[in-house]
């Protein structure tokens, strides 16, 4: 078959497949890509750090490229900038402040990029890290919620394999709800937390108690019931709600929870794949914005068939976090899913862009804590140029926040955020660096082998460390 | 010989017919009235005489309908089946795909860069393990006959037919098929629906019988989605339900004349028609004993499932026995001369056909025990495990080699971290899995993307190119201990189909 990018990188896909001598795509979609030679191999990419060394402070040198808040970006290929990373926190990025010069002339430590990237660290939503060990065995997890209506911070569990490999591939914070049945359900209030937290007891490790509502009301809520009921009970709930006027006695109960909702406060995320049932949410929503003559905020968790309704869910200021960003149609309630070129001209990230919809992309398993950059880069190289790398890295960071209207770590601007060897949207980049809301930063390289360097500062005098820069 | 002893005498046709029946009475009886006796005697003893010719007569007449010659000589036909050793086909010198339908216009694919999938003429095995010597080259591929033709650096489309189709690729990158060893496509088709839902034959743990292809839903939407992805071949594998699921099939994903197919059938998608190797689904752990285990249900646990396995490889071993037996015999004496048919059983047919070396075994094995098992297993039925499925754990074995010949493939469903307890993908991990092994990636998932793979694996790009398009072709025997050195010289054969003419020795990646 013939590629429309180096088939290894991200997004890769036929522009047209032969199979026994006979083109198979009558009409292929191609989607535009700059043009590029063949990725070669690295053999760098082999020095694999698997234990960090945690560090205090570090000096990243090589850094090309940063792109964390929006007045935040900074390009350049000429001269990279160093960054001072002081007790976990981004302390200087390029010159230091007065505040930090001293700190930083006395650093033990300096990593030296090639093609350093400074990023905002990931946030994982809509699975069950924190709430789950291990997929498939029923002990190591929450348990689900069909009938009750729970706090999924009653139920956080931490340091699992699954939250340290989050941890080490940059996503930071977690946001999971209890689940209703099985994986990608929601029933009750999410919980954000920091991935490297050892136990709930740590300090910050709960950054948001309670992140936003959750039902679940896709092809799962039938397994009692059915759709009319279950889309019927939430606007009963809701309207239940609204014509009390005392607050809940439980401050903690499902009536407290809605009637944050009520008011505006707390966002309900429903979890829907079907466009019809993402249309009866929104008129849904309608009706009790008509009886309580205020809006009420909403996210969509799932949105397999959301391109179908972009419009719809852009007039009604309504996010989509997309579990995940390229759905198959495993289920019924997801079969107009969009596979993409060759086949399909965009998938539902593109329509939702065009559409002025605030997106996000969460883990729709949880081993897809690895792959969030790649799930971003997907979005960023087969958007036709929708996406510039910061959208792109905001589809699985910030935005998800805005969706669900979840705090941020108050660390989050300084405390958060990935160091790496090439774009994070990219294949062959490679962590180097993860600041996870402590006050140390996990390293990820190990002497002196391989792309990036660390370097020992301790014996060279500031007219060396001077010197040793010009030969960068 | 001893079963045939106690054979009723009638069928036994190969012992002499019996001596005339009045010798016996001969003078048993004078010393009585001699004149009376000696008449009534000569009487009754010609009487006795014909009825004694004619019993004969009628016994020979009777034993003929009793066994069918025209079966007999069926079955001597089937004995040569069942001793057949299956080839690789052969790639180099074919004049067509045993695929091709007449009158498919030969393709011209000019300006591509080529992915040729075997390193530089001169590279040492080392330098090719390690992954060097391998590169992409400029150059024009033709298609002709299903085959690719030629790759050469400039192919002129004067020298070729009038019909021939020109694809301009315009510099971009060209590779073979990718080959996904790991599929449920069609069995299992999407979005699921319970009357399409095929892909376990839960009515027993122990279905060797069960068999994928009447099950492949050629009209599976996901078809063509895994095909969008890049895929062009799948072996399609019943699920792990079973600690013997069935046969499964190699197709390509090429469904009814929209894909140049004359026909919508999962027989036309069948990646080699002339089915020169079959293939079946095991698999170990987990899956079984949860599926079918109960208080009172085996398997309850692995000792169950071993159990399980060992009790089906001892009935297809006593089958094989009875069934060598009587060809051997047919072969000494005449088969018109053998008393019985020869033994054979639908139930067990595809499981001796998998201990007599005709099967590629593929096997679901997670873990360290299993691994071990199914190991056990091959020792103690003297069979061989061509591939090892999600394998999670064969990283931590010093070698899963073999005897025989140490192409033994794992294939690994990448991505899946904390799956199972066993599972721990990490890119450390694909760097560990012993030279013997040739992983091979899957996509948990239908829509097949190589690049997803790219991240986590550090492998040199060739073995990466190499895992997901090729598997070997020598089948062996698993052994958890150190056999020898492994080679990674390029296998010849794409899952055992026919690779394109002229480019036998060095395109692992294609079969058009």
């Amino acid at each position: 078959m013939v590629w429309d990018s180096d088939p290894l990188s991200v997004g890769a896909a036929p522009v047209q497949v032969w199979i026994d001598g006979t083109a198979q795509f009558d009409n292929p979609v191609e989607l535009s890509k700059p043009k590029s030679s063949p990725i070669v191999p690295d053999t760098g990419l082999s020095y694999i750090i698997e234990e960090p060394t945690e560090m205090q402070d570090v000096l990243f040198y090589g850094i090309k490229k940063v792109l964390l808040s929006d007045d935040e970006i900074f390009e350049s290929n000429d001269k990279p900038m160093t960054v001072f990373i002081s007790k976990g926190k981004i302390a200087c990025i390029g010159p230091c402040s007065p505040e930090y010069e001293a700190a930083a002339q006395k650093v033990k430590w300096r990593v030296i990029l090639k093609n350093g990237y400074l990023t905002n660290s990931f946030t994982g939503v809509g699975g069950t890290i924190g709430l789950n060990d291990i997929d498939g065995e029923e002990v190591t997890d929450n348990g689900p919620n069909p009938v009750a209506f729970t706090r999924a911070i009653d139920g956080l569990r931490l340091d699992s394999k699954k939250l340290n490999v989050a941890a080490k591939y940059g996503v930071t914070k977690g946001i999971s709800a209890p689940k209703f049945l099985s994986g990608k359900t929601h029933h009750g209030t999410s919980v954000g937390f920091l991935t490297a937290a050892k136990t709930v007891a740590e300090k910050g490790a709960v950054f948001d108690a309670d992140v936003a509502v959750h039902y679940t009301l896709d092809l799962n809520s039938r397994y009692s019931s059915s759709y009319s009921e279950v889309f019927g009970l939430l606007r009963r709930k809701l309207l239940a709600v609204a014509s009390k006027d005392k607050p809940a006695e439980d401050p903690f109960s499902e009536a407290a929870y809605l009637q944050k909702v009520i008011a505006g406060k707390t966002v309900l995320a429903l979890t829907i794949n079907n466009a019809d049932g993402i249309v009866t949410a929104l008129r849904i929503k309608s009706e009790v914005e008509e009886v309580i003559k205020s809006k009420i905020r909403l996210a969509i968790l799932g949105g397999s068939e959301s391109h179908l309704v972009a419009a719809e869910l852009a007039a009604a200021e309504v996010g989509v976090i997309l579990l995940p960003l390229q759905a198959h149609p495993n289920n019924w309630d997801q079969r107009r899913s969009l596979p993409g070129a060759p086949l399909s001209n965009g998938t539902t990230i593109d329509y939702l862009l065009d559409a002025g919809v605030t997106a996000a992309i969460g883990l729709p398993e949880d081993w897809y804590v690895r792959d969030l950059g790649f799930e971003a880069g997907t979005a960023y190289h087969n958007g036709n140029g929708r996406l510039g790398e910061k959208a792109a890295l905001d589809l699985v960071s910030i935005n998800i926040h805005k969706i669900l209207g979840s705090k941020l770590p108050e660390d989050q601007a300084k405390c958060h955020f990935i160091v790496s060897e090439g774009s994070p949207l990219d294949i062959g980049s490679r962590i180097k660096a993860v600041g996870s809301g402590r006050d140390k930063v996990a390293v990820f390289v190990n002497g002196s082998k391989g792309p990036s360097l660390l370097e020992s500062l301790t014996a060279k005098t500031p007219a060396s460390r001077e010197g040793a820069d010009e030969q960068l | 010989m001893d079963e045939k002893a106690s054979l009723p005498p009638y069928s036994a046709s190969g012992l002499p017919p019996p001596a005339s029946g009045a010798a016996p009475y001969r003078g048993r009886r004078a010393g009585l009235r001699r004149s009376r006796v000696l008449k009534f005697f000569a009487a009754t003893a010609l009487t006795l005489l014909v009825a004694g010719q004619w019993k004969q007569v009628w016994r020979e007449d009777t034993k003929a309908p009793l066994l069918s010659l025209d079966k007999l000589n069926d079955d001597l036909q089937t004995c040569q089946k069942l001793r057949h050793k299956p080839q690789d086909p052969i790639g180099l010198g074919r004049e067509k795909n045993a695929r091709w339908i007449e009158g498919s216009k030969p393709t011209l694919i000019k300006n591509a860069v080529v992915w040729i999938g075997e390193p530089v003429e001169g590279t040492s095995e080392a330098d090719a393990r390690a992954g060097k010597g391998w590169e992409w080259v400029q150059g024009d591929v033709l298609l002709e006959h299903g085959l690719i033709k030629r790759v050469e650096s400039h192919i002129s489309s004067r020298s070729l037919p009038e019909d021939t189709q020109i694809f301009d690729a315009a510099g971009r990158q060209l590779t073979a098929g990718i080959i996904d060893m790991h599929s449920h496509a069609g069995v299992d088709s999407l979005p699921y629906l319970q009357g399409d839902a095929d892909v376990n034959e839960l009515s027993d743990n122990i279905t060797p019988w069960a068999r994928s292809i009447d099950a492949i839903n050629p009209l599976d939407h996901q078809i063509e989605v895994i095909k969008s992805g890049g895929v062009t071949t799948s072996l399609v594998l019943p699920g792990s339900g079973n600690n013997m699921g069935g046969e499964a099939y190699t197709i390509k994903h090429a469904v009814g004349p929209r894909n140049g197919r004359k026909e919508i059938s999962a027989q036309d998608m069948l990646a080699d028609p002339d089915r020169n190797w079959r293939f079946m689904k095991m698999a170990c752990g987990e899956n079984a004993k949860r599926v079918h285990g109960g208080i009172d249900r085996r398997p309850f646990s692995r000792m169950g499932e071993s159990f399980d396995f060992r009790h089906a490889f001892e009935q297809a071993r006593a089958l094989i026995q009875r069934q060598d037996d009587w060809c051997n015999k047919a072969d000494a004496i005449g088969v018109e001369n053998m008393d019985e048919y020869l033994p054979q059983e639908l139930y067990w047919e595809s499981l001796t056909a998998a201990l007599r070396g005709q099967v590629h075994i593929n096997t679901h094995c997670y873990t360290i025990t299993d691994l071990e098992a199914m190991v056990d297993h091959t020792n103690e039925f003297k069979f061989s495990v061509r591939a090892f499925h999600h394998a999670h754990q064969t990283y931590l074995a010093t070698e899963v080699g073999s005897i025989n010949d140490p192409t033994t493939n794992a294939t690994n469903l990448t991505h899946v971290i904390v799956y199972r307890s066993s599972s721990a993908h990490m890119e450390a991990d694909h760097l560990r899995q012993p030279y013997s092994l040739i992983t091979c990636f899957t996509r948990p998932k239908p829509t097949w993307r190589p690049s997803m793979l790219a991240n986590i694996s550090t492998m040199p790009i060739s073995r990466l190119y190499m895992s997901v398009t090729t598997l070997s072709s020598t089948p062996s025997t698993s052994s958890l201990k150190p056999q020898r050195a492994i080679t990674m010289a390029c296998p010849t054969t794409l899952l055992c189909l026919p690779l394109p003419a002229h480019l036998q020795s060095y395109l692992v990646l294609g079969n058009g």
